[in-house]
């Protein structure tokens, strides 16, 4: 064996000492362990039931973390309403984009679910857009009948009016006409403009898991009540948040601090000329609103943001009716839902 | 010399919103890109609008195409309302809500 040279066993002395210091001071991460979850869905998926939106709100807190392995149980589920379905959509794309692939969602006991939610959920696009792998093949070309029909969702992070637009061409092709289109056409843009101007702030973004400034929109159409749903949902901050940014005078700082969701939502849908000065501001949910009620027959349109809920049903016999009321729960981002008599 | 602007054709059928952050054919890229260049142009005189074949547009486009045309004084008024004609045939309460949204501004920048 060759003998060291004295350089050399200075060498790896010198190299011996730093590795030894570099193994006792490097920083111990803490494992971080996995964890199994489990939710169970309510039986009714309805906004208006307290269940509903706490699931939603189980389902962010835990798919936001992707240490949390997360079970969601679909075999309770009997009925769905067309708003909640469009949230529920929305909270399952939020999953598998903060994911990524590797992520996947999976469907198991398929079987056991309730026929009739599978076919909405599958007409509305979940499984297809969802990119869910292990669905089985006869069933998403499989006929199905059912009084209420959803269209498939469809979702964006900018502002197109082209979207809308190709969305009522595709329900054209079930029922003869939508009525009122440019209307419906405002609305929806200016809904899309509402959540990614004051949506989804700076600060908010940040600290977000989902980066992209979302939206998603939807339609259902039910035969039996003769009605046409469309919906708006958007994962942001929510009107009773954002109004103090939006108006960031004296007006919108006492609105957020002493008022109650509901009635900061009843308020924006108002506001503009009186509370800024700026008169050019705050016509976007007024248009909004302006779909249901220039519309010759009956209908609502309905806001629910934060915790609140505000509601504008327009009746030929008796007129227009409001109605606002808190929720339990925060919805999570702000979900605007119109009704039409066809 | 007359420049024809045909919304509809030359930019969008849908246009819709306020920021070129939020989208392509939002107002402000109307507004940057077709409306400003053709109104400061020396050598147009008259700058025509046509507003047909339009679907439903939304107060934030208009407003942040045309309002803030006049809210940012990047033109003068007088210039913008010798240069500036709207054509439309059918929708007859397009010129009147773009007139308004002019007039508002105004109002803001006095």
């Amino acid at each position: 064996m060759k003998k060291l040279t004295i350089k050399h066993k200075i060498y790896l002395l010198r190299r011996a000492k730093k590795i030894l210091h570099r193994r006792e001071h490097r920083k111990k991460t803490p494992y971080k362990k996995l964890y199994y979850k489990k939710i169970i869905a309510p039986k009714i998926l309805n906004l208006d039931n307290e269940d509903t939106l706490r699931f939603f709100n189980d389902i962010r807190a835990n798919s936001d973390d992707i240490r949390c392995l997360l079970y969601v149980d679909f075999k309770g589920i009997e009925s769905i309403t067309p708003g909640s379905a469009l949230v529920f959509a929305s909270e399952l794309n939020r999953m598998s984009i903060i994911r990524g692939r590797r992520n996947r969602l999976k469907v198991i006991d398929f079987h056991k679910w309730n026929t009739n939610i599978k076919f909405l959920l599958r007409d509305m696009g979940m499984f297809e857009l969802l990119n869910i792998p292990n669905i089985p093949k006869d069933f998403l070309n499989a006929e199905y009948n059912s009084d209420i029909r959803f269209f498939k969702f469809i979702s964006g992070d900018s502002i197109n009016g082209e979207k809308p637009k190709e969305y009522r061409e595709v329900i054209k092709q079930v029922i003869s006409g939508v009525p009122n289109e440019k209307k419906l056409q405002i609305a929806i843009t200016e809904a899309m403009d509402n959540a990614l101007y004051h949506g989804y702030p700076d600060d908010f973004i940040e600290n977000s898991k989902l980066k992209e400034k979302m939206w998603w929109l939807s339609a259902s159409l039910n035969k039996n009540e003769n009605t046409l749903n469309f919906m708006f949902f958007d994962q942001g901050i929510g009107i009773p948040k954002s109004l103090p940014k939006v108006y960031p005078n004296l007006f919108g700082k006492m609105l957020s601090l002493f008022d109650p969701d509901d009635h900061i939502i009843e308020v924006a849908t108002k506001a503009g000329k009186s509370s800024t000065g700026k008169r050019h501001r705050g016509k976007g949910l007024p248009q909004i609103i302006d779909y249901v009620q220039s519309y010759n027959k009956n209908g609502y349109v309905r806001i629910t943001s934060g915790k609140g809920t505000y509601t504008i049903t327009k009746k030929i016999n008796t007129g227009i009716e409001k109605r606002s009321y808190l929720n339990k729960y925060d919805i999570q981002g702000t979900l605007i839902e119109w009704q039409l008599e066809l | 010399m007359n420049k024809i602007i045909n919304i509809a054709k030359d930019f969008s059928s849908a246009p819709a919103g306020r920021y070129r952050i939020h989208g392509n054919y939002t107002g402000e890229v109307f507004r940057e890109d077709f409306l400003l260049p053709a109104l400061l142009n020396d050598q147009i005189d008259t700058v025509e609008i046509i507003l047909d074949g339009l679907d439903g547009i939304g107060a934030s486009f208009w407003d942040e195409a045309f309002g803030e045309m006049v809210r940012s004084k990047k033109i003068s008024l007088s210039t913008l309302m010798q240069k500036l004609k709207l054509i439309c045939h059918d929708d007859p309460t397009l010129i009147p809500t773009i007139n308004s949204i002019l007039e508002e501004a105004k109002g803001e920048t006095k």
